[in-house]
C-alpha cells in the first residue's frame, strides 16, 4: 500500500527536466519585462524635441521635410507627419494641391484628409509651439 | 543532343538537391557579407555602397556575389520546402526542428529585407518605414518587436547586428539542425560559386540612384506591396501570413487527402502572388499607378559589368576630391561650367537631370540610358521634376493650353464637322487621323510643349516645343562655341566644357517660334505682319524683315509695351504659361492679365513677401526682389504681378524682367471712362492698332503632295494644304462677348474679333468619297492682336467703319437726302458662293447674326440694334469732329441728345 503509494507520487512527481521548462518559461514573465523597459527607454529617448527654423517670410506652400510636411495657407501653419497614414511610407510630393504616397498611391489634401486609398485614416498632426529668435521663425515639435 | 542537355541541366544547372543549392548560397552570401563589411559604413550607408561602386570595383564584385547568392538562397529555400512538403523526402523530423524550421522562413525574409534595407536608397529607406508600421501592426508586442528587429526610422545599426548576426545565427543552427551540416559537397560549391561569379560580373546588385520617382520594394515583396495598395486595414497582411504558414506546418502531419488539398491552396496561392509580382515589378509606376511604360524605366537585369581591372588611382582621387555631390559623372565632368546657380551639378550632380548611371566611372556604362536633353515633358517627371526638384510644375505643365492645344484641337475639328463647339477635352497627344486631326498633323501639331526637343543648341525662330527647354533653355556665346566646335568632330574627340544654362531668363525669342503662327502675337508684338511676298520682290528692305523660316513681313506699328522695352514674361507668369492644374478651352480662359491690373486708377490691392505662394516667393528670391516689397496682384487669378511693386508714395511701377527697366505704371486716360457709352468697351477694343487678317482661304488634301507628320516627326505622302487669298493689316473687328469669364461682372463686353475661320474645306479631296460636301464656315475668333497704342482709335473707325462694325471691307456711307437719309453699305470684296456675303464679313449688312458666328460659344456679331446704335452715332459723325462738344456730350446721354437735334440733322430711316 504504501510502496503504490510512493509510486503514484513519484508518477506525479515533476521530473528535473519539467521544472526547468517551467522555470524557463516563467523566467520568460520577468525577461519579457525587460525587454520592454529596454524598448520603451530607448523608444522615448527615440521621441525627439525638434526644431524647424523657418523664414519669416515664408510663402505659402508645403515644404518637405524627413519627418514632417510643412503646409502654409494665408498665414495658417499646419504640420504633419511625412508618415503616410496606411504604412508609414514618406510623403514626399504633391500633385495638383494634393499630398501623395510614392509606394501605395494614397492621396491626401492639404489638411492631411485622406481622399483616394488605401489609406483612410488621416496623417497626424503635429503639434508645435513658436517662438521667434533673432527674426526668424523656430518651431518646435516633437516626432 | 537530348543526352547532352539532361546533362547540362543536372551538372550544372541544377547539379544537387534545391536544399544542398540553397545551402551553397547561403555560404557564399554569408563569406561575401564578412569582406562586405569592411566597406560598409552603417552610418552612411548609402554614401559607402555609392564610394564602393565607384571606387573598388573587387567590393563591388563581393557585392554583387552578396547579392545574387542572397536571392537565391531564398529561391533555393522556398522550392526545398516544396520538395519536402511535395516529397517527404522519406523521413518524418522532429516535431519541434519542423516547427523552428517553418518559423526560419520569417527569418529568411528578414534576412533577405534587412540585407535590402541596408543599401539605405530611396527604396530602403520607405521600406524600412513600411515593414516598421506592418509589425507595428502586431497585436500585444508589435511595438517592441518592431523596434527591436528594424530599430528606428533612418537608423540602420540594430538592423544591421540582426543582418549579420541574429538572423544568420539562427539560420545557421537551423541549418544543422535539421540538415546535420553546415557545408556542402565540394562539386555543388563549385558549381555555385562559378555560375553566381558569372552573374555577379555581368549584374550589378541594385541601387535606387534617389532620382526615379518609383518606389519599389524588393522582388519578392511587390507582389505584397500590390496587395498592400489594396487593403485599407494591412494588419490583415499577418492573419494572412500565419495562415499560410499553418499550413506548411500542418501538410506533413495531416492525412494524404488533406495533404493535397493544402499543397493546392499553396500551389494555386503562389500562382496568384507570381502574377500579382510581375504586375507590380512591370506595370506599376509612380505613385503606384498603372503604367504600360514601366519596363523601360524598371528593367533590372541590364548588364552592367564590373571593370575587373580596377578603377585608376587618378579616377579615385578625383572622385575623393570632389567638393559637391559625389556621383561618378562628375569624376569626369567637374570642369563643366556655365549653369545657373540652382542647377550647379556640384549641388545636384549630373545625373538628376541627364539620368544615365551615376555609379560608375566607365565611359560607356555611365553613359547608357542617358537622356541627352532633359526637359522634354516625355522624360521631365524624371528629370526636371523629380520629388526633390520641379514636380508640381512639370505636372500643371501637362494642363497647359501650351501641351494641350485643346482650343486648337477642339475649333479644328467643329470647323471640319466633326464635332460640336462644346468644352470637351482634347489633348494633342490623343488626336487620330480623322480629316481634322490630319489637318492638325500637316498643319500645327508640332507647336506644343511636349514637342520633343531632339537636336543640341539654342532655341531659335524655327524652334517647336521642347518641353522646359523651350522657355528655360539659354546658350551663352562660350557654350555655343562649344556646341559648334564638337558638332564637327567624332563623339570620341569632342570636348565638353561649356554647358548651356536653365533660368529665369525667357526672352521673347523663346516664344517666337510657336507665336510667331496663327494669332502671330509674337511678330505683331514686334510690328512686323505677315505678307505672302517672296524675297525676290521686296526692293525696300527698310520696311521688310525676312525670318529664318523664310517668311517676309511687313513694318507695322510695334506694341506700346515691346517699344517700352516689356517682354512676353512681363505679363505673362508661370502659372499662365505653365498652367495653374486646371484645364481650360481657350487661352484667353488661362490667360489671367487683363489691361486693368496694371492700367487702373485707385488704391490696388497688393500682396507681401510673405504672403506669396512659394512658387512666386521662389522667382522673387532668384530676381533678388527686395524683401520687403509690395507686389501687385492679377485681379483674375489673385496671384502676384511679381515685376511690380508700389511705393510709399502709392505709385506703381514695373521692372522688365529682361531689360531691368523701370517703368511707371499709367491710369487709363479719363476718355476711357468718360460718360456711359463706352462703359462695355474692353481696352482693346479702341487700343488695338491693326490685326492680322486673312481673306479667301481654302484647305484642300493633296494626296500626292509630300507632308510632313508634325506630331509624330515624320515624312508622309500627302498634305492638307492651305490657299490664302491675301494678308491684311487692319483695325480690328469688333464683337459682343457675353462670357461670364471675360465681361467682369458685366453683362457684355466689347472686344476685339479677326476673321481666322472664313474658310471653304475641300473634304471630298481627302476621304475621296463622292458627294461629300465642301465645308463653308464663317467664323470669327475672338483675338488680342498684341499691338497696342496708347491712342485710342478714333469715333469714326468704329462708327463709320464697315470692317469694325462687321460687314467687311468697302465703303459705308450714309446717303441724305433733306433731313432724312439712309446707310448704304458697298462691299469692297466679292460675294462668297456660299452664304451671298462679301469674303472678308462677319455679318451681312443690318442683318442679325444667324447660327454659330464663332469659334467659340458666349461671343457674336452685333445685333441690328446694336449696328443700328453704333450707326445712329456714325450718322452724327458724319458732320460733327469727333472731338466737338456735341460729340462728347453724346458719350453721357445719347437718347436725350437725339430728342433735341437741330433742323439741320438727319435723321437715319432703316
Amino acid at each position: 500500500m504504501k510502496n503504490d503509494k510512493g509510486e503514484k507520487w513519484a508518477a506525479q512527481r515533476l521530473t528535473r527536466k519539467d521544472f526547468f521548462k517551467w522555470a524557463s518559461l516563467v523566467l520568460l514573465v520577468p525577461f519579457y519585462k525587460l525587454w520592454q523597459a529596454t524598448v520603451n527607454f530607448e523608444q522615448a529617448a527615440g521621441v525627439k524635441e525638434r526644431e524647424l527654423v523657418i523664414n519669416p517670410m515664408l510663402n505659402d506652400g508645403i515644404q518637405f521635410t524627413d519627418k514632417i510636411i510643412l503646409v502654409k495657407k494665408s498665414d495658417k501653419l499646419m504640420l504633419f507627419s511625412s508618415k503616410c497614414s496606411h504604412l508609414g511610407c514618406r510623403i514626399d510630393k504633391e500633385e495638383n494641391g494634393q499630398l501623395v504616397c510614392p509606394c501605395h498611391g494614397s492621396r491626401f489634401d492639404l489638411q492631411g484628409k485622406p481622399l483616394k486609398g488605401p489609406a483612410n485614416r488621416p496623417l497626424e498632426k503635429i503639434n508645435y509651439e513658436t517662438r521667434e529668435v533673432d527674426g526668424a521663425v523656430v518651431l518646435r515639435f516633437k516626432v | 543532343m537530348k543526352w547532352a542537355l539532361h546533362k547540362i541541366s543536372t551538372r550544372f544547372l541544377k547539379p544537387d538537391t534545391w536544399g544542398a543549392l540553397a545551402l551553397a548560397h547561403f555560404l557564399i552570401c554569408a563569406v561575401s557579407g564578412v569582406f562586405l563589411a569592411i566597406p560598409y559604413d552603417v552610418q552612411n550607408a548609402y554614401e559607402s555602397i555609392v564610394r564602393l561602386l565607384l571606387t573598388n570595383p573587387a567590393g563591388s564584385f563581393v557585392r554583387n556575389l552578396h547579392y545574387w547568392s542572397a536571392q537565391f538562397f531564398l529561391i533555393f529555400t522556398l522550392l526545398h520546402t516544396w520538395d519536402f512538403l511535395t516529397s517527404g523526402y522519406g523521413f518524418k523530423l522532429k516535431k519541434g526542428v519542423w516547427m523552428r524550421l517553418v518559423f526560419s522562413l520569417i527569418f529568411v525574409f528578414y534576412v533577405m529585407i534587412s540585407g535590402f534595407i541596408l543599401k539605405a536608397d530611396h527604396d530602403s529607406q520607405q521600406a524600412q518605414r513600411i515593414l516598421q508600421a506592418l509589425v507595428s501592426g502586431l497585436p500585444l508586442f508589435g511595438n517592441i518587436l518592431s523596434y527591436s528587429l528594424i530599430g528606428e526610422d533612418g537608423d540602420f545599426q540594430i538592423l544591421y547586428v540582426h543582418h549579420i548576426a541574429t538572423a544568420t545565427i539562427f539560420l545557421i543552427i537551423v541549418i544543422f539542425e535539421h540538415a546535420k551540416t553546415i557545408w556542402t559537397n565540394a562539386r555543388t560549391f563549385f558549381i555555385i560559386i562559378l555560375q553566381v561569379s558569372v552573374l555577379s560580373f555581368f549584374f550589378r546588385a541594385p541601387l535606387h540612384d534617389n532620382l526615379n520617382p518609383v518606389v519599389k520594394g524588393p522582388w519578392y515583396f511587390v507582389g505584397l506591396q500590390e496587395i498592400l495598395h489594396w487593403m485599407s486595414h494591412p494588419d490583415w497582411i499577418f492573419v494572412l501570413t500565419f495562415t499560410f504558414l499553418a499550413i506548411i506546418w500542418f501538410i506533413p502531419k495531416t492525412k494524404a487527402s488533406t495533404a493535397v488539398y493544402l499543397r493546392k491552396v499553396l500551389y494555386f496561392s503562389f500562382l496568384i502572388y507570381l502574377i500579382l509580382t510581375c504586375m507590380a515589378y512591370f506595370f506599376r509606376g509612380e505613385n503606384w499607378q498603372w503604367d504600360w511604360k514601366m519596363r523601360d524605366v524598371y528593367f533590372p537585369f541590364q548588364p552592367k559589368t564590373v571593370e575587373i581591372i580596377g578603377t585608376s588611382d587618378s579616377l579615385i582621387a578625383r572622385y575623393n576630391h570632389l567638393d559637391g555631390k559625389k556621383e561618378g559623372c562628375l569624376v569626369c565632368h567637374s570642369e563643366m561650367t556655365g549653369f545657373s546657380p540652382a542647377h550647379d551639378p556640384l549641388a545636384i550632380g549630373c545625373a538628376t537631370c541627364h539620368l544615365g548611371d551615376p555609379y560608375t566611372v566607365n565611359k560607356t556604362q555611365a553613359h547608357q540610358h542617358m537622356v541627352l536633353i532633359p526637359g522634354n515633358l516625355g522624360n521631365a517627371h524624371r528629370t526636371c521634376g523629380t520629388a526633390q526638384c520641379h514636380p508640381e510644375i512639370t505636372n500643371r505643365m501637362q494642363t497647359s493650353l501650351m501641351t494641350t492645344m485643346n482650343g486648337v484641337i477642339n475649333v479644328d475639328r467643329f470647323v471640319f464637322g466633326e464635332s460640336g463647339l462644346d468644352e470637351i477635352h482634347s489633348h494633342i497627344a490623343r488626336i487620330g487621323h480623322s480629316a481634322a486631326d490630319q489637318h492638325l498633323r500637316d498643319l500645327c501639331a508640332n507647336c506644343h510643349l511636349g514637342n520633343p526637343k531632339t537636336d543640341f543648341g539654342a532655341v531659335s525662330q524655327l524652334s517647336r516645343g521642347g518641353g522646359c527647354n523651350a522657355c528655360h533653355l539659354n546658350y551663352s556665346p562660350a557654350a555655343l562655341n562649344n556646341l559648334q566646335e564638337n558638332s564637327a568632330k567624332s563623339i570620341e574627340e569632342t570636348s565638353w566644357n561649356f554647358h548651356p544654362s536653365l533660368s529665369l531668363n525667357i526672352t521673347d525669342d523663346h516664344c517666337f517660334g510657336c507665336h510667331s503662327r496663327s494669332g502671330r502675337i509674337a511678330t505683331n508684338y514686334q510690328g512686323w505682319h505677315e505678307t505672302l511676298l517672296e524675297k525676290e520682290e521686296v526692293t525696300d528692305w527698310e520696311k521688310y524683315h525676312q525670318f529664318d523660316d523664310e517668311r517676309i513681313f511687313e513694318k507695322q506699328i510695334p506694341d506700346v509695351h515691346h517699344q517700352k522695352g516689356m517682354a512676353c514674361v512681363d505679363c505673362h507668369n508661370s502659372y499662365e504659361t505653365m498652367g495653374d492644374g486646371n484645364l481650360y478651352p481657350h487661352k484667353e480662359f488661362q490667360v489671367k492679365v487683363r489691361c486693368e491690373d496694371c492700367h487702373f486708377r485707385g488704391t490696388p490691392k497688393t500682396i507681401s513677401t510673405s504672403s506669396l505662394d512659394q512658387e512666386s516667393g521662389k522667382i522673387a528670391q532668384l530676381r533678388k526682389y527686395p524683401a520687403d516689397r509690395q507686389f501687385l496682384v492679377f485681379e483674375k487669378s489673385g496671384k502676384a504681378m511679381l515685376n511690380t511693386f508700389m511705393k510709399d508714395d502709392g505709385k506703381k511701377w514695373l521692372i522688365a524682367k529682361n531689360s531691368g527697366d523701370t517703368l511707371p505704371m499709367l491710369p487709363p486716360a479719363s476718355a476711357c471712362s468718360q460718360g456711359n457709352a463706352h462703359k462695355n468697351l474692353s481696352c482693346e477694343a479702341c487700343h488695338t492698332s491693326w490685326v492680322p487678317q486673312c481673306v479667301g482661304c481654302h484647305n484642300a488634301y493633296e494626296k500626292n503632295t509630300p507632308g510632313f507628320d508634325m506630331l509624330e516627326n515624320r515624312d508622309k505622302m500627302g498634305a492638307w494644304v492651305e490657299f490664302t487669298g491675301r494678308f491684311l493689316a487692319d483695325l480690328p473687328v469688333l464683337g459682343v462677348d457675353e462670357r461670364p469669364e471675360m465681361t467682369s461682372g458685366k453683362a457684355k463686353k466689347i472686344s476685339t474679333f479677326a476673321n481666322g475661320m472664313v474658310l471653304s474645306v475641300d473634304l471630298q479631296s481627302f476621304d475621296g468619297k463622292a458627294g461629300t460636301k465642301e465645308i463653308f464656315r464663317r467664323l470669327h475668333a475672338p483675338v488680342s492682336a498684341h499691338t497696342t497704342i496708347t491712342k485710342g482709335r478714333s469715333c469714326k473707325s468704329c462708327h463709320n467703319n464697315p470692317l469694325a462694325i462687321g460687314y467687311g471691307r468697302g465703303k459705308l456711307e450714309f446717303v441724305s437726302t433733306g433731313n432724312a437719309g439712309r446707310w448704304q453699305f458697298t462691299p469692297h470684296f466679292a460675294e462668297n458662293k456660299h452664304d451671298g456675303l462679301p469674303e472678308d464679313a462677319w455679318i451681312g449688312f443690318l442683318k442679325e447674326p444667324n447660327g454659330i458666328t464663332s469659334t467659340r460659344t458666349g461671343v457674336r456679331p452685333f445685333n441690328i440694334a446694336e449696328q443700328k446704335r453704333m450707326l445712329e452715332v456714325g450718322v452724327c459723325l458724319s458732320c460733327h469732329e469727333e472731338d466737338s462738344k456735341v460729340m462728347i456730350a453724346t458719350l453721357e446721354d445719347f437718347d436725350g441728345l437725339l430728342r433735341r437735334i437741330s433742323a439741320k440733322c438727319s435723321i437715319v430711316l432703316w
